[in-house]
């Protein structure tokens, strides 16, 4: 009896582990390193609160600091964005941002029948040229605004989430996934660049962060010159960051209008 | 005039729709910041640096062994080159020496923590090849050595080979023996020859506004995680025995 009891155990142990992701458990990415946390992970090393997106919230540590590929034939992903990031951004206005996996190649098949499966990751965030979160990140779970403590409880179905110091917006645990969704409100006018952070896994079928597949960068992004125009509600398909980059761009376009103007009207 | 406002307007929104300043993965090969990690700290024997470019086109990839304690009581420990340029430009201070008497039970309770959240991720310190500094941590790497079977394995196992890069089974494991003594060694080591902790490269690469460190600064000088391991480096001790299982 005590044997299966202990057997019964390892199993679960085993079936709940995620795998070539991050960690063994969304909470486990604000554990300390050297793990001591009480139930219900206990024991279990964790991040530390480092995610990894690059930025100086996570000391320029990247997801690839940790997923290690080791394998030329490696580094293969790629990741687009809906909207494309434009050269600006503007003050105040909320972003719906989706970042794609493309060209995911790992954990596709063949993952044993104690995994959860084909399990991906992001990891992201926004932040100033001086280092702080750029405006106001919202996932599935939690948001700048509201930042709880704690992870998602178990059962959660959303695919975003953040939480702890919410410095960055993280993949939850979700099969199969490639495409994430979330808002972001840039600052107020006067914050200046604005770069986004941001690093995807495709994750492997092997329990360990050894030879996936990473791919991280950073685009950085002008504040832009705010218009004259009339409000637009925030899920309008105009607040994109490229219709927002072409309303940056709008003060020199408009300029260039009227300078032609004048000259087809002096000819 | 409305065909050239409609050029204007799709000349703008072409502009602006293009890349950004846009930068791209920094670590194509997986390990982002190569063997030494360009952190222009210099060549300092025992230091966190084992480049030793000298400016040739060979990258000398310096990996050590474990400080050994020898009849004399000194310590000794052998240094390869991975990338067997044939030059030592870089090459780590074998000894023998004498390691600094600090006091292992503050490490184990107040450094070693900081050491395995910043340090120990597998593409920085925690890799057997091509670092002086090597941290062994759970989840992260873990040392060669044999332990008892774990999970549904029904021998003994490698730690290294099942437990690095996961938290489950072996890589669960507290630290063994072996992994503390290494990291208590391998930390130690920085300050030989340093008279001022402040001027040592356990703190000096990546203190925010010291060496290069690829970029990557963990803490300011005001941090507490600073003054800790400062703290250690001065000789403080825990004054009492730290028990910092399961880790």
């Amino acid at each position: 009896m005590r044997t299966a009891i202990v057997l019964g155990l390892v199993l679960a142990i085993v079936a709940s582990a995620s795998l070539a992701r991050a960690w063994d458990g969304d909470p486990l990415w604000y554990n300390p390193a050297n793990g001591k946390v009480a139930q219900p992970y206990n024991v279990m090393p964790g991040g530390g609160g480092i995610i990894g997106t690059g930025g100086a919230g996570d000391h320029a540590v990247t997801c690839a600091h940790c997923h290690i590929k080791g394998d030329a034939s490696y580094g293969t992903i790629r990741v687009s964005f809906n909207p494309p990031f434009g050269t600006t951004y503007m003050p105040n206005k909320q972003y719906t941002v989706t970042l794609n996996l493309v060209g995911e190649h790992l954990g596709l098949s063949g993952c044993g029948q104690y995994v959860l499966g084909n399990i991906n990751e992001f990891a992201a965030t926004f932040e100033t040229d001086s280092g702080k979160v750029a405006g106001a990140m919202q996932a599935d779970y939690g948001s700048t605004a509201s930042c709880p403590t704690t992870p998602p409880p178990m059962g959660f179905t959303g695919a975003t989430m953040m939480y702890g110091d919410c410095h960055a917006i993280i993949a939850a645990t979700v099969k199969d996934k490639t495409s994430w969704t979330f808002k972001w409100t840039a600052p107020p006018p006067g914050a200046g660049n604005v770069t986004f952070f941001y690093g995807v896994v495709d994750g492997d079928c092997m329990m360990d962060s050894l030879k996936d597949d990473v791919k991280v960068g950073s685009v950085t992004m002008s504040e832009g010159v705010m218009m004259m125009a009339p409000p637009r509600p925030p899920n309008d398909p105009a607040s994109t960051f490229s219709s927002f980059s072409s309303f940056g761009l709008a003060v020199p376009a408009i300029g260039l209008v009227v300078a032609l103007r004048r000259r087809r009207k002096r000819g | 005039m409305k065909t050239i406002t409609s050029i204007v307007a799709a000349i703008a929104l072409i502009a602006a729709c293009g890349d950004a300043a846009t930068k791209d993965d920094p670590c194509p090969r997986g390990l982002c910041t190569g063997p030494s990690g360009d952190d222009g700290g210099g060549v300092t024997g025992d230091g966190g640096t084992t480049t030793g470019d000298g400016g040739g086109a060979c990258r000398e990839s310096w990996g050590c062994t474990a400080w050994a304690k020898n009849a004399q009581g000194q310590y000794t420990r052998t240094c390869t080159d991975a990338a067997m340029c044939g030059t030592t430009n870089g090459k780590p201070n074998e000894g023998p020496l004498s390691l600094p008497d600090l006091d292992m039970d503050f490490y184990k309770c107040k450094v070693e923590p900081i050491v395995d959240r910043g340090c120990a991720f597998l593409g920085c310190h925690g890799t057997e090849a091509g670092r002086v500094y090597k941290v062994y941590a759970r989840a992260r790497l873990r040392r060669k050595e044999t332990v008892p079977a774990m999970c549904l394995q029904t021998s003994p196992q490698d730690l290294q080979e099942m437990g690095s890069g996961t938290t489950m089974c072996d890589g669960w494991l507290p630290h063994t023996t072996g992994e503390w003594q290494e990291n208590f060694d391998n930390a130690r080591a920085f300050m030989v020859g340093v008279a001022n902790p402040d001027d040592c490269e356990l703190l000096s690469q990546p203190v925010i506004g010291g060496k290069n460190h690829t970029g990557v600064h963990l803490f300011a000088k005001t941090d507490a995680d600073y003054t800790t391991i400062r703290q250690w480096l001065s000789g403080t001790k825990l004054g009492s025995t730290c028990n910092p299982d399961p880790n």
